[in-house]
C-alpha cells in the first residue's frame, strides 16, 4: 500500500481516504491497533454527515457485521475536476488492483 | 437517476415538508402510531416524516449474501436504489430538528424492526434534544442489534460524560460484539457530543446531489477534515493534481 502511494504520488496525484465516522472513532480504532493520527499517511478523510458519501453513491450499502456502511469504491479525479473513473464495488472485496489505479493515472497522463 | 424518478417522487412529496418553514414551527407528534402525521400548531397538517412509510418501501431485499472463513457480510446489488431512501429518511429527520424527536421516539418504542432502525439513527445526530430513558432502553431491551448499535451511538453522541455509568447495571448482558465496540466509542468520548458543523452539513446538505457522480462530469465538490483535523477540499486540486478518492467500508 505504502509502494502504491507513492507511485499514485509520483503520478501527480493525491490519495484521498474517506471514513464515514467521527474522527474521534477512527483514533479510538487507530489506538487500538497501537497507532496514532500521525501514522496515517495519507489524508483520512471523515464523513459522519454521509453527504459526501451519498453525492458518490455509496453509502447504506454494506451490511457487515451490525453496521450499515458505506460500499467499497474507487474513483478517479483529474486536474480540470471532471470524473474520470469510477468503480464502485460489487463485493465487499471488490476493489480495483492497485496496478488498475495506476494504469488509469498513467493514461491522464499520456491524455494531457 | 431515470429509473428512480418513480420512487424519488414519491418519496419527495412525503418528505418535502423538511425544507418547508411551517414545519419549522412548534409541531407535536399525532397520531404517530396509524399515521404518522406530524401537524404543526396552527393546523397546517404537514406528512413529514412518513416513516412508516419509509419502512414499508424500504425493504430489504436486494442484498448479495457474501460469505467466507472469517466473514459474513452483505453487499446490496448494485441495482438497488434502497440506500437511496435510507439517506432521505435520515436527511430528512435530521433536517426536521428537534420537532421530529417525539415522532422518532415513537417509532424507536412501537414500530417495526426497519422503522425503529431508522429511527434510532438519526436521533444521534439530533441527540443534544433527545432523551435518554428510551434510547437506554432500546439499548437494553430492543431485539434487533442494529437498533441497539445506533441507541448506544446516539447515547454517547448526547455528550454525557457518564454514559458508562448509564448502562453499567445491564451493559454485561449485552453479548453482541459490534454493539459492545460501539458502547466503548460512546465512552470514549468523553461526553464530547455529536460537532454542530456534522449535523449542520446533513440538514443543509441538497439531496438533488445524491449519486450524482458520473464519469465524464465534474466530480461533486466536497470540503471535509480529515482525521488529523485539517480541511481538505476537492476543487483545491483543480489545476494541480489528479485526485483518487478511495471509500474504506467503516467496519464498525
Amino acid at each position: 500500500m505504502r509502494d502504491t502511494l507513492k507511485e499514485i504520488q509520483g503520478l501527480d496525484a493525491e490519495l484521498l481516504a474517506f471514513d464515514p465516522h467521527e474522527a474521534w472513532s477512527a483514533k479510538y480504532l487507530l489506538k487500538e491497533v497501537g497507532f496514532t493520527t500521525d501514522d496515517v499517511n495519507y489524508p483520512l478523510l471523515m464523513d459522519p454527515a454521509l453527504t459526501v458519501s451519498a453525492d458518490y453513491g455509496v453509502p447504506f450499502q454494506m451490511r457487515i457485521h451490525t453496521e450499515w456502511s458505506t460500499r467499497p469504491a474507487t474513483f478517479i479525479v483529474d486536474k480540470e475536476g471532471v470524473l474520470r473513473y469510477a468503480k464502485r464495488g460489487a463485493a465487499y472485496n471488490d476493489r480495483p488492483r492497485p496496478a488498475d489505479v495506476v494504469a488509469e493515472l498513467q493514461k491522464l497522463q499520456a491524455d494531457n | 437517476m431515470p429509473r428512480l424518478l418513480n420512487t424519488f417522487t414519491v418519496t419527495m412529496v412525503v418528505i418535502a415538508c423538511g425544507s418547508l418553514p411551517m414545519c419549522e414551527s412548534t409541531t407535536r407528534a399525532q397520531d404517530a402510531s396509524s399515521d404518522s402525521v406530524i401537524a404543526s400548531e396552527d393546523g397546517s397538517k404537514s406528512q413529514f416524516p412518513k416513516f412508516a412509510e419509509f419502512a414499508s418501501s424500504w425493504s430489504d431485499d436486494q442484498w448479495v449474501p457474501r460469505s467466507g472463513r472469517r466473514f459474513v457480510g452483505h453487499i446490496r446489488s448494485l441495482e438497488s436504489d434502497q440506500w437511496q431512501l435510507r439517506m432521505l429518511a435520515l436527511h430528512e429527520a435530521v433536517a426536521a430538528g428537534e420537532v421530529a424527536v417525539p415522532f422518532l421516539i415513537d417509532r424507536l418504542q412501537q414500530g417495526k424492526a426497519h422503522e425503529r432502525i431508522l429511527a434510532a439513527q438519526p436521533l444521534g445526530y439530533l441527540a443534544k434534544h433527545a432523551p435518554m430513558e428510551p434510547l437506554l432502553e432500546a439499548l437494553k431491551n430492543d431485539e434487533d442489534s442494529a437498533v441497539k448499535l445506533y441507541a448506544a451511538d446516539a447515547l454517547g453522541m448526547r455528550g454525557d460524560a457518564k454514559v458508562g455509568e448509564r448502562w453499567s447495571d445491564f451493559a454485561g448482558k449485552i453479548r453482541n460484539r459490534d454493539v459492545r465496540r460501539h458502547m466503548g466509542y460512546a465512552e470514549e468520548r468523553g461526553g464530547a457530543p455529536i460537532e454542530d458543523a456534522i449535523v449542520e452539513q446533513l440538514a443543509n446538505w441538497d439531496p438533488a446531489t445524491m449519486n450524482s457522480a458520473e464519469v465524464g462530469k465534474p466530480a461533486p465538490d466536497f470540503e471535509l477534515s480529515t482525521v488529523g483535523g485539517e480541511t481538505v477540499k476537492l476543487s483545491n486540486y483543480r489545476g494541480k493534481k489528479n485526485v483518487v478518492l478511495v471509500f474504506i467500508y467503516g467496519d464498525t
